[in-house]
């Protein structure tokens, strides 16, 4: 589904590797054939490779900004990426030896504005989400004291936009030097600006990097990026404001240094932008493959599918899908189990699918993974899938409930069944055996006395009472059988075996006891099929039952051909305990036989 | 000889108690569940106690693990369980687990003195006694396969006598035999389930689960 897509390695061939290219071509371009005043910028002496260099950073900077604008999906990085990578072409467009004053004045002032730009962009390709309330404070300072300086600089660098007025523009000495000083000043402030903006972005991103692994895709690149970034304004800065102040350095450590700080810029700058066209390239991957979602749609996909197909869009294995069950305001699994819309882990988010305003269901995935955005790029096809999957979650679900009910039914009905024996037991016919011991005793009394005639009258009594008694046992048996409950389905059946008017052969391989519905609906079965097998004047029974698996199969079969009825009453017993039951004729005879779960 | 009987039911213990009191058992003691009865015995050390298999809390083998614990705590003490239960795997339970000095008769069977009593006299002497109608149950059984089928009708009664609780001689009565030749019986019987030569009551007590399991 995905195969369509470049992977890592190849996007980076595909873009990355033409616009250093292209950049470098420029760049050499640019120096030989003099386009630049080696003397302004970006390297005073002028030095071909940091020139090609520079130029690369600015256009994958440029490149990256551009394309995350143009496939919006992460804007404010486009913005900022863009924004950034006009400013850091401004110092080249100084140096182009073109007549346009206008363009030389844009140049020299967006200078002021690059490395809180880059810094800005350097947060925002390392934190999902809106920027921390004390960063954008911070950013916002830096903004507005660049701003100012590029005002002035913009105004300032060459009067009346006149590039040679600050050396000819003799009979305006006062508006020129006026000009000059506050040009002076402007400088020193856009170099504080540098300065403070190289500080924060390189202490922070360090400070990053070793506190914990950033989550975003190329997060450590960049803040790498942020950290080679904040030496190489630092030190620049630390320059500029050194100018300013009046402090001159010897012209070959000017140059080195110069040279320093324009290789680290441009590699620290390389570094965010490339980190930049990452996320974008994984951003765009991402929405590809949510849209593609519906490529890999059958018409009636196996459920499950639209879960592993978003998790693999999501690019995250432990996406988790719920679905919404109108009828009970609740979430249900593919399978139709009841589960919890909230988040199940730390780190987890969940983020909700609707259609036509209606919820259909969640996803629950990292939180760094903007959701959100891949959610609106699901086509309706999805959705339709999704909201199928959805019915037949419910489904399941109530189907569970109902089978769940069933069992409760049949649970009741067994308690009552168990109060009733007991009642009988402990009741009626424990009175019944006192009446008949208190006969016996008057019996004897009534033998001493001689009493003939009495004593046969008790004696008549007790037997019709012994008569109940036995009935009585009976009774409580066909109810509830004990020995069932309490001894387990084995010792039952061969109890059963005691008194069955044919042969009952078990041959029973059971770990033990097995739940009392599964137990009881496998004994039920035996005396449903002894009942019968009587009846029909089989020869016997033979009772199979193995509960070694995960399930206890139970069978009942005599040697005659005509099949055995399955009644509806233990097809519903054995239907409450998960089971199914079945009759049919094998070559040893009719049978029926019953598939119980045992887990 | 002296008799502590534990039963929930009152008016059923009352009946119980007079009819022992009529075949001549001295009654120590009563007990309307098996912690009072584990106290009274410990209190009384009685010859025997006679306990419902149904008391509180669940009423369903309470009676079982009472007379295991009596049977453990106090070996000369011999129990009798009575039981409205009529499946031999009640019998098998309490047998199984202690298979000497216990004994498995229906509830109704205190009306016969002679067999209470009887079957009292033989707990303490640590045989084991299984209610006649739980034998003939399994004697009369339908089947095809029969592990007792090598014994003959005679061989088959003599066993049926045994695990009642019979001693030889009383086996020798009841058939009209001699002595001599129930012994040869039970040595027959005795071949043919292949138990092996042991302690006399042992091998009694063998046979009889052997019935029981059959």
């Amino acid at each position: 589904m995905t195969a369509s897509w470049p992977t890592a390695a190849t996007w980076f061939a595909r873009v990355v590797v033409p616009l250093v290219a292209i950049g470098f071509l420029i760049g050499i371009a640019v120096v030989q054939h003099g386009f630049a005043d080696p003397a302004i910028a970006p390297t005073r002496n002028g030095d071909t490779w940091a020139v090609a260099l520079h130029v690369s950073a600015g256009m994958v900077l440029i490149g990256g900004g551009i394309g995350a604008l143009l496939l919006g999906v992460t804007i404010r990085a486009g913005l900022v990426g863009t924004l950034a990578g006009m400013a850091w072409f401004g110092p080249m467009l100084t140096g182009l030896v073109i007549d346009q004053p206008l363009v030389r004045a844009l140049g020299a002032a967006s200078a002021a504005l690059m490395v809180p730009l880059l810094a800005h962009l350097v947060l925002s390709a390392t934190s999902p989400g809106t920027l921390p309330r004390r960063s954008a404070r911070v950013l916002a300072v830096l903004y507005a004291l660049g701003s100012i300086a590029s005002l002035v600089l913009f105004v300032t660098y060459a009067p009346f936009f006149d590039v040679r007025c600050v050396e000819t523009c003799r009979s305006r000495e006062a508006i020129a030097g006026l000009g000059s000083s506050a040009w002076m000043m402007a400088r020193t402030i856009a170099g504080v600006v540098t300065l403070v903006s190289g500080v924060w972005i390189g202490v922070s991103s360090a400070w990053r990097v070793l506190r914990h692994r950033p989550a975003m895709p190329g997060g450590t690149m960049a803040l790498l990026g942020g950290v080679v970034i904040g030496i190489a304004a630092i030190i620049g800065g630390l320059f500029v404001v050194a100018r300013g102040r009046g402090l001159e350095t010897s012209t070959a450590i000017r140059d080195d240094l110069e040279a320093a700080v324009s290789i680290g810029l441009s590699l620290g700058t390389l570094a965010v932008a490339v980190a930049v066209l990452r996320a974008v390239a994984h951003s765009f991957a991402a929405r590809r493959r949510m849209r593609s979602i519906a490529d890999g749609l059958a018409t009636a996909p196996s459920p499950g599918s639209l879960g592993s197909a978003l998790a693999s869009a999501l690019d995250d294995s432990n996406v988790r899908v719920a679905y919404w069950w109108t009828q009970e305001r609740s979430y249900v699994d593919v399978l139709g189990r009841p589960v919890d819309g909230s988040p199940t882990s730390p780190g987890q988010v969940v983020t909700a699918i609707q259609r036509r305003g209606a919820p259909i269901a969640i996803v629950e995935h990292r939180a760094d993974i903007d959701a959100e955005a891949f959610i609106r790029e699901l086509r309706p096809s999805v959705l339709v899938a999704l909201d199928n999957e959805r019915l037949r979650a419910t489904q399941l679900a109530q189907l569970r409930e109902l089978r769940a009910s069933r069992a409760r039914i049949c649970e009741v009905g067994d308690a009552e069944r168990r109060r009733l024996e007991r009642d009988l037991h402990d009741g009626a016919q424990q009175h019944l055996l006192a009446i008949a011991f208190e006969l016996r005793v008057a019996r004897l009394v009534a033998d001493r006395g001689g009493d003939g005639d009495r004593a046969s009258r008790l004696a008549s009594a007790e037997s019709l009472a012994m008569g109940i008694v036995d009935e009585l046992r009976r009774l409580c048996r066909a109810i509830h059988p004990q020995v069932l409950s309490q001894t387990g389905l084995v010792p039952a059946l061969a109890a059963l075996a005691e008194e069955a008017p044919i042969p009952l052969e078990v041959h029973a391989q059971v770990p033990g006891r097995l739940p009392i519905a599964v137990e009881t609906a496998a004994y039920e079965l035996v005396v449903e099929a002894l009942d019968q097998a009587s009846h029909r004047g089989s020869a016997e029974l033979t009772v199979e039952v193995d509960g070694l698996g995960d399930e206890l199969v139970v069978e009942a079969s005599d040697s005659r051909p005509e099949p055995l009825v399955a009644p509806v009453r233990l097809a519903d017993r054995v239907g409450a305990a998960g089971g199914r039951l079945s009759v049919g004729a094998s070559p040893r005879g009719a049978f029926m036989r019953a598939v119980l779960p045992c887990a | 000889m002296r008799v502590i009987v534990a039963e929930d039911v009152m008016i059923t213990r009352e009946g119980i108690v007079r009819l022992l009191v009529e075949a001549g058992v001295d009654v120590v003691g009563q007990a309307a569940d098996g912690d009072a009865a584990l106290s009274l015995v410990a209190r009384e050390r009685p010859d025997a106690v006679v306990l419902d298999i149904r008391m509180p809390p669940t009423h369903t083998d309470e009676g079982l693990v009472i007379a295991g614990r009596i049977r453990d705590g106090f070996p000369d003490i011999g129990v009798l369980v009575l039981s409205q239960y009529v499946e031999a795997a009640w019998a098998m339970r309490l047998l199984q687990e202690h298979p000497e000095g216990v004994g498995y008769l229906l509830k109704e069977r205190v009306m016969d003195a002679g067999s209470i009593v009887d079957a009292l006299r033989r707990v303490c002497d640590g045989e084991t006694v299984v209610d006649p109608t739980i034998v003939s149950r399994l004697m009369g059984r339908q089947r095809r396969h029969d592990p007792l089928a090598d014994l003959t009708a005679r061989e088959r009664d003599v066993l049926g006598l045994v695990a009642e609780g019979l001693s030889n001689r009383a086996i020798a009565q009841r058939l009209v035999v001699t002595e001599r030749t129930v012994e040869t019986h039970m040595t027959a019987i005795f071949g043919k389930l292949g138990l092996e030569e042991s302690a006399d009551q042992h091998r009694r007590v063998l046979a009889v689960l052997a019935l029981l399991r059959a």
